[in-house]
């Protein structure tokens, strides 16, 4: 791909340069990344609620750290119901969609937390697709 | 909406180059090493939709492999590659902005040389539950967080057939864009339809987490808000002066408005995701 077989007329791709261009500094930028890094000891509200024949629970609502993942949440779910990792648990949020386990609560919270909680509903057949 | 940069957009492949460690090759009863296997992929597929045939195309090479594809999965430069992104997005993230941010030398891979492996699946990274059944699941379930976040409930995406939202997956799977926009039309805005907040996530380099929140497209005087701004709220310290901000392997400029970019440049999962450097 590098061979030059044109006679030297070919002229290194200029497009390069956009994407290559340093950032001087990037203090800024760095900061950031360590302060998202960084555990956020914050918690979110979650407001669990059961539907169809999925065993209720007697506390509803939980503060879960907020930087966490969403996994985090389906095995607390499943530590609280006494659920083997084996038995099937769908977890889905204000009852329209089940995010990736790897959604950070915080995220959810902001995008989609309705008056001081993130609801998350849950159920042991499958229920919003 | 601009059909000629969505179907750009649709356009877009990546060539990739898959390689295999000898040790590995070995270990499934190759005698030599096979040397690279070079496929070009459209940047909106995913590498969930590519293990049937790197098994087979090992086989061919001599690699005595089991049918099943549970234990595949992919690595570059030591990161495991979420199955579940899209081609494009981690080739932003991981071939654009990451090694700008940390400023080596060459930046632009092509083709995009990555590894192979067979066993050792490494489970503490990636899902376990790697299938092209889970991948629909999770595109599903991002298309309705997008459909949340514009309009406040799933009701377009749940008004939707069975048959319609099986098309939305097939025709990414099977890169068909007419196919795709039939559904997909009815899903965004038409025209001056004000959407609640844009469905949009940012990464940025050194594996810091994904950034989501709610972001309205206009200010309450409703004017409408570009790029720029909308970063700034979102990470108020960052010096856009200094930054760059990739989508689809293009720079996107700072001022281009939200909602333009929302509509065009959106991912088809409705997602606008967004490298930022």
């Amino acid at each position: 791909m590098e061979a030059d077989d044109t006679g030297g007329q070919r002229q290194p791709p200029a497009e390069r340069n956009i994407l290559t261009e340093a950032v001087t500094d990037k203090k800024e930028l760095k900061d950031i990344i360590s302060a998202k890094k960084e555990k956020d000891a914050t918690k979110v509200i979650v407001q669990f609620r059961a539907i169809g024949n999925a065993p209720i629970l007697k506390q509803k609502l939980f503060k879960i750290t907020a930087s966490q993942k969403f996994q985090a949440v389906n095995l607390f779910l499943r530590r609280e119901l006494n659920y083997a990792p084996s038995e099937a648990l769908f977890l889905y949020i204000n009852s329209a969609f089940a995010p990736a386990p790897d959604e950070i609560i915080s995220n959810l919270y902001k995008s989609f937390g309705t008056e001081g909680f993130l609801v998350v509903n849950y159920c042991t057949t499958a229920a919003w697709g | 909406m601009s059909t000629s940069v969505s179907k750009s957009v649709w356009e877009g492949r990546i060539p990739l180059a898959f390689s295999i460690d000898g040790s590995e090759a070995q270990h499934f009863g190759a005698e030599h090493t096979p040397s690279s296997i070079f496929i070009e992929v459209p940047r909106t597929s995913y590498l969930i939709l590519l293990t049937e045939e790197i098994r087979d195309l090992y086989r061919a090479t001599g690699l005595t492999l089991p049918d099943s594809t549970a234990e595949i999965w992919f690595e570059y430069q030591g990161k495991p590659l979420k199955w579940h992104y899209p081609l494009g997005l981690l080739y932003d993230i991981l071939c654009i902005s990451e090694p700008s941010y940390l400023q080596m030398e060459d930046t632009k891979s092509i083709p995009w040389n990555i590894k192979v492996h067979f066993r050792n699946y490494p489970a503490a990274h990636l899902f376990r539950d790697q299938s092209a059944a889970t991948a629909q699941d999770f595109f599903m379930s991002m298309i309705k967080e997008a459909d949340f976040l514009r309009y406040g409930s799933t009701k377009r995406v749940m008004n939707l057939s069975k048959s319609d939202q099986t098309q939305l997956w097939e025709s990414l799977c099977s890169n068909d864009f007419d196919s795709f926009w039939k559904v997909n039309q009815r899903l965004i805005p038409v025209d001056d339809q004000v959407v609640r907040h844009i469905p949009l996530r940012l990464y940025l380099p050194d594996d810091c987490p994904v950034i989501q929140d709610r972001v309205s497209p206009r200010t309450e005087d409703g004017e409408e808000l570009t790029m720029e701004q909308i970063i700034r709220e979102l990470l108020p310290t960052l010096d856009t002066s200094k930054s760059k901000a990739v989508c689809h392997g293009v720079i996107v400029p700072f001022d281009t408005p939200i909602i333009w970019a929302s509509r065009n440049l959106a991912y088809p999962d409705n997602f606008l995701h967004i490298a930022l450097f």
